[in-house]
């Protein structure tokens, strides 16, 4: 260590005597307060935006869940035809109610009757498409093929119940001859 | 100093805050005025380095002095600062060459704080913060290389040539304090 390093070493704190400026002390403290200031600021903003996002997710989570989880199609929900429009609820109405009257009679006559019992595996199958459709309708936007395709779809199962009725008027002759 | 009390209040008691700077600040604000040589400019840091300090005392390991530790945090903001302002330090290896033909050192020199001070001054920005990292702060030419974005052997070499050239000015009475 040369004799410059070591007088250097020996004398730090002689080295340190620089003053601020006068009233540096109070400037100090000036800027510590708008320095917290900001710091509490931010902090509400934090806390504002935090809320917001809460509120952002609650909604979401309140309109898109039952949605998803909607027995049609767990992924994507499904539509009704009543949905659509009014007229189209009229005819969602008169076909769910011409099919729920017969449904339940005809259901009991499957037991037993083989023919019958193969008309109502095809009815299960139609009701299957029938959810796939209101899914599709969902997701499509009201398209006009897939409300033609479920009025048919209606329409199939309504002939498939008169075929069953006819069956079941014709054992009913039978029975009583 | 009590550390555990002083991490315990420091980030928000202003009386601990108040203590800590008026202990530590004449030692920061030499680090600073060293680096930027501008009064105003070095307040400015120095006042930073402190508020930085309070609001990341987790940080501190108490592994050193606490005005150590600031004054490292207050360097780091000093020559990021020199960085921000595009100054382009010199660490042109022949300004000794630019400079007053070179006097012969006397041995015997008598050096005083004042003289040292007035001849760390006429050094070039590059070299005087060099020379002052290692000589004052006790950095590596390792570190400070790394700081100021230079060869270590640059380093070594603009500390050695400003050693010289302020026993050079002490010596021949060339600087007065």
């Amino acid at each position: 260590m040369s004799e410059l390093e070591k007088f250097i070493k020996d004398n730090k704190e002689g080295f340190e005597k620089f003053e601020p400026i006068d009233g540096h002390q109070e400037r100090f403290l000036r800027k510590l307060e708008r320095v917290e200031e900001k710091q509490d600021q931010s902090r509400v903003l934090f806390w504002r935006i935090a809320a917001a996002v809460i509120v952002m997710a609650a909604v979401c989570t309140s309109v898109l869940l039952p949605r998803f989880n909607s027995p049609a199609d767990v992924q994507y929900g499904s539509m009704s035809l009543s949905e659509v429009s009014s007229e189209l609820a009229d005819v969602e109405l008169y076909y769910e109610s011409k099919l729920s009257q017969e449904y339940e009679e005809v259901n009991k006559l499957s037991k037993t009757d083989p023919v019958v019992h193969t008309f109502m595996e095809e009815l299960r199958f139609l009701n299957d498409q029938y959810d796939t459709l209101e899914a599709k309708l969902y997701e499509s936007g009201s398209h006009e093929r897939v409300v033609l395709a479920m009025i048919e779809n209606f329409r199939l199962r309504l002939e498939i119940i008169e075929k069953l009725e006819e069956i079941k008027e014709f054992k009913t002759k039978q029975d009583s001859l | 100093m009590d550390y555990d009390l002083i991490k315990k209040n420091i980030k928000s008691d202003r009386k601990t805050q108040t203590e800590v700077y008026n202990t530590y600040y004449r030692r920061v604000y030499a680090s600073c005025l060293r680096i930027l040589t501008d009064q105003y400019e070095a307040e400015d840091l120095m006042q930073e380095a402190f508020i930085h300090a309070f609001q990341k005392i987790d940080s501190f390991r108490g592994e050193s002095n606490l005005g150590t530790w600031i004054c490292r945090i207050a360097i780091n903001k000093c020559l990021d600062h020199l960085k921000k302002r595009k100054v382009q330090l010199d660490f042109d290896d022949n300004w000794e060459n630019r400079a007053e033909s070179a006097q012969p050192v006397h041995e015997d020199v008598q050096y005083d704080v004042e003289r040292i001070q007035a001849a760390m001054e006429t050094l070039p920005e590059g070299c005087r913060i060099v020379f002052y990292l290692h000589m004052f702060e006790e950095m590596d030419h390792d570190a400070i290389a790394a700081k100021l974005g230079i060869r270590e052997g640059s380093s070594r070499a603009q500390y050695a040539r400003a050693k010289n050239r302020i026993k050079e000015l002490v010596s021949k009475n060339y600087v007065r304090a």
